[in-house]
């Protein structure tokens, strides 16, 4: 089971390592392509909705998890686009009894998520929409604690990001941001209730973007 | 032309029909052959070296029969494809015999490569481990077949055994000053011990020595039964006789004297030691003074002192039969007892503790590795009280007493011996008689022994030791941590009871250690954050106004109580 999974981890990256040298050898071509004036960065704040695909931290934790995200994207040429952000996920719950229950017990628990991700995605400019799809991988720190006592956890992984979504121009400079992310976040750490915990989920979130 | 299609259609279905019918059918036949085909028993009996059990896939173990610990392996009892499976995944493992149906097998000691060729005469044998064989024959009363000096035990054949993962193999102990931390003292143990007779002890051996033989399967074997149980009851304890059969329709029986414990009736502490005997005459003459005449005088002289005081536990004294024939009794009671759940806390078995060949003599206890804490409370009380030699042997292949089938269905249990390997020269003979006997010696043990029956039963205290505990435990988890809860609960004790101490251990029956900071005053607690793959096990003391602390309360497991 181990093993497949450091294969699956393994196989990510190096589909992300491709995707991402792809992006860099197409640069120098697309580039005479790009328009000189156009700008080259944009900066999106979003918040959103997560929903994790595992059905233990679901039970803990609940099924609507509020992230909040920022991103950058970096333009290489017009349908090529690097990006890297970072997410941050906070979210409270309470522990559960595995297997027999005498007496109801529950204690506070607290779990954070930090990620940054790093992907290219590929867009297509639809007059004012801009729509995009990609896919890249995470640098995930994890923590849980228990929050009346000592016990807590910590650990770093890395993930698998991918993400499509659209941004409608209000502006020259500012677009909103409608973004929907899957990810994959295989700890390879557990407990008692689930040996092998996957942190990821299907994200959607809404922000605004500024072009700079 | 449209009738002729018709008909076509016609015979396609007849045909899908027909094939679906033979479909049927062939299934039908099928599941019929197979399942009246004759069931091969297809078990086979199979050495296992220990220190491998961790390396076995959890999908096995429920294929993979322990019957028999020994020192350095497991016998158990397979079949040809997990044994295929595990040569597969390279476990190590000697086949010991492919057709086990009929058969009764016998692990005896060997001491020799004279004794092992004798027994290579009488029967199929494979050595296992040093010293010991397996041994089977055609003939039904194998005790028959081996000659005066071979000692035996019949392989466990009912109730397999589950396999169990922790062993180590055998290493001796010698006396350690770290266990001789001594004992807290108590007068009334001190009564007992220095009530012990050694004219009541020579009184008891002469007795059963007079019956002649107590060969089991003689009549005078059952009268030497009627006399000790008749012993039981002119003391005014419970006695009972526990019939059994054995070998080829045989019958016998073990002497039962119960003295009922006041605080938690439930948990047994049994002294023990075979009354039956054996010689090279045995029909006519097995006099057994030293074996075993001398530790069943130990337990009923234990049992006249004893009876006298109040304990905490039930005492059950216990005289087993058939000994010499495989331990056949308390194969018996033992199969018994964890049928019906008794709680034995422990088990005293002595036997041949009469015979001095060297002065002062010391004692040999021999315990395995689950017993291990019995031979160490056993030391500390004998030493507290009585001063007396102790060499103590964890190993799992001293099987040829009535401690051992304890063993097998996973009580803890030792062996008091004079010497092992023996040194009595009549050992099994018909001069093996009381005038042969160190009485002095025979006396000392059955102090020490007491000592340690009462130690573990214990007297009664003031304040009362809590009774009717109870111990439940859940496990709590979040996405990356787990930790286990223990709820204990009891009954309060009577009088003036300032609070209960809580004490916690990890290793049943030792190294207690308190951990409750301030006296509880409920008669509940619930203790946190424990690891939940460790079995922890609690007793609980009270505490009165005046500061005087109980004896502990039965011993339980976190979940004991759990449902599941």
């Amino acid at each position: 089971m181990k093993t497949t999974q450091t294969k699956k981890s393994h196989r990510i990256l190096v589909w992300t390592g491709i995707f991402l040298l792809m992006g860099i050898l197409t640069q120098g071509r697309l580039f005479s392509e790009a328009q000189a004036k156009s700008p080259r960065f944009s900066i999106s704040i979003s918040a959103g909705v997560f929903y994790p695909l595992q059905e233990s931290f679901r039970k803990l934790y609940g099924s609507m998890e509020w992230p909040g995200s920022f991103q950058i994207n970096y333009k290489l040429s017009r349908e090529v686009f690097l990006f890297s952000g970072f997410r941050y996920l906070s979210s409270h719950g309470e522990t559960m009894i595995v297997g027999q229950e005498y007496m109801p017990e529950n204690h506070p628990i607290k779990l954070s998520v930090y990620s940054a991700k790093l992907g290219i995605f590929f867009a297509s400019v639809q007059r004012r929409f801009f729509i995009f799809l990609g896919g890249g991988a995470s640098y995930n720190f994890y923590k849980e604690r228990w929050e009346e006592t000592p016990i807590s956890f910590e650990d770093k992984r890395f993930g698998f990001v991918a993400q499509g979504g659209a941004e409608y121009s209000l502006s020259r400079k500012f677009s909103l941001v409608g973004r929907i992310e899957y990810s994959s976040i295989q700890t390879k750490s557990g407990s008692k209730l689930e040996s092998e915990i996957d942190l990821g989920g299907i994200e959607f979130s809404l922000g605004l973007s500024f072009k700079f | 032309m449209l009738s002729l299609c018709f008909r076509r259609e016609e015979k396609k279905m007849h045909f899908k029909k027909f094939n679906l019918f033979k479909i049927f059918v062939f299934l039908l036949l099928s599941i019929f052959l197979f399942s009246s085909l004759p069931q091969s028993s297809d078990r086979i009996l199979v050495k296992i070296p220990k220190r491998q059990e961790n390396d076995l896939p959890r999908q096995l173990l429920p294929e993979i029969r322990a019957v028999q610990e020994l020192d350095t392996c497991w016998i158990t009892e397979t079949s040809s494809f997990i044994l295929s499976e595990l040569e597969k995944i390279g476990i190590s493992h000697e086949v010991l015999d492919t057709d086990l149906s009929g058969k009764s097998y016998f692990l005896v000691f060997v001491p020799s490569s004279a004794h092992l060729e004798l027994l290579s005469n009488l029967g199929n044998v494979r050595v296992v481990e040093n010293q010991t064989c397996l041994f089977w024959t055609t003939h039904e009363d194998v005790r028959e077949v081996l000659p005066a000096d071979f000692e035996i035990k019949r392989l466990p054949s009912q109730i397999p055994l589950p396999l169990r993962l922790e062993s180590i193999p055998a290493r001796e102990i010698r006396r350690e000053e770290k266990l001789l931390r001594l004992a807290r003292l108590n007068p009334r143990i001190s009564l007992m011990v220095s009530q012990v007779s050694k004219e009541n002890l020579s009184s008891f051996i002469q007795a059963l020595q007079d019956f002649q033989t107590r060969y089991a399967s003689t009549p005078n074997c059952e009268y030497a039964g009627t006399y000790i149980y008749n012993y039981f009851t002119q003391l005014g304890i419970q006695s009972e006789y526990d019939s059994f059969t054995f070998s080829s329709n045989y019958s016998s029986r073990n002497i039962i004297g119960v003295l009922p414990g006041k605080t938690a009736p439930d948990c047994v502490v049994i002294v023990c030691g075979h009354y039956d005997s054996y010689s090279t005459n045995r029909f006519v003459l097995a006099p057994g003074a030293d074996d075993n005449a001398s530790g069943t005088a130990a337990v009923m002289e234990m049992a006249r002192i004893m009876r006298g005081e109040s304990f905490d536990f039930t005492l059950k004294f216990i005289c087993f039969s058939a000994e010499e024939w495989g331990l056949y009794g308390s194969k018996h009671y033992a199969q018994e007892a964890k049928q019906k759940r008794e709680k034995i806390i422990g088990v005293i078995n002595m036997d041949m503790i009469g015979y001095a060949d060297r002065l002062p003599e010391d004692l040999n206890l021999f315990v395995n590795q689950n017993s291990d804490w019995l031979g160490n409370k056993y030391i500390l009380a004998a030493n507290a009280y009585v001063p007396l030699e102790i060499q103590k042997t964890i190993n799992a292949s001293m099987t040829y007493s009535d401690h051992a089938p304890f063993w097998d269905q996973g009580y803890s249990a030792l062996l008091g011996i004079e010497d092992y390997p023996l040194n009595n020269p009549y050992y099994h003979k018909t001069d093996d008689t009381l005038n042969k006997l160190n009485m002095d010696f025979a006396t000392t043990v059955t102090r020490a022994s007491l000592a340690a029956a009462a130690d573990l039963a214990q007297p009664e205290s003031a304040p009362a030791a809590p009774s009717g505990v109870t111990a439940h435990s859940q496990v709590s988890s979040s996405l990356f941590s787990s930790t286990k809860t223990t709820f204990l609960n009891w009954k309060a004790s009577g009088g003036q009871i300032a609070g209960y101490n809580i004490y916690r251990t990890s290793t049943s029956h030792a190294n207690y250690k308190k951990i409750n900071s301030t006296l509880v005053t409920k008669t509940s607690y619930a203790d946190y954050f424990l690891t939940p793959s460790t079995a922890y096990y609690y007793v609980i003391t009270a505490v009165d106004s005046q500061n005087r602390e109980s004896n502990y309360s039965e011993e339980v497991r976190d979940d004991e109580n759990n449902t599941d």
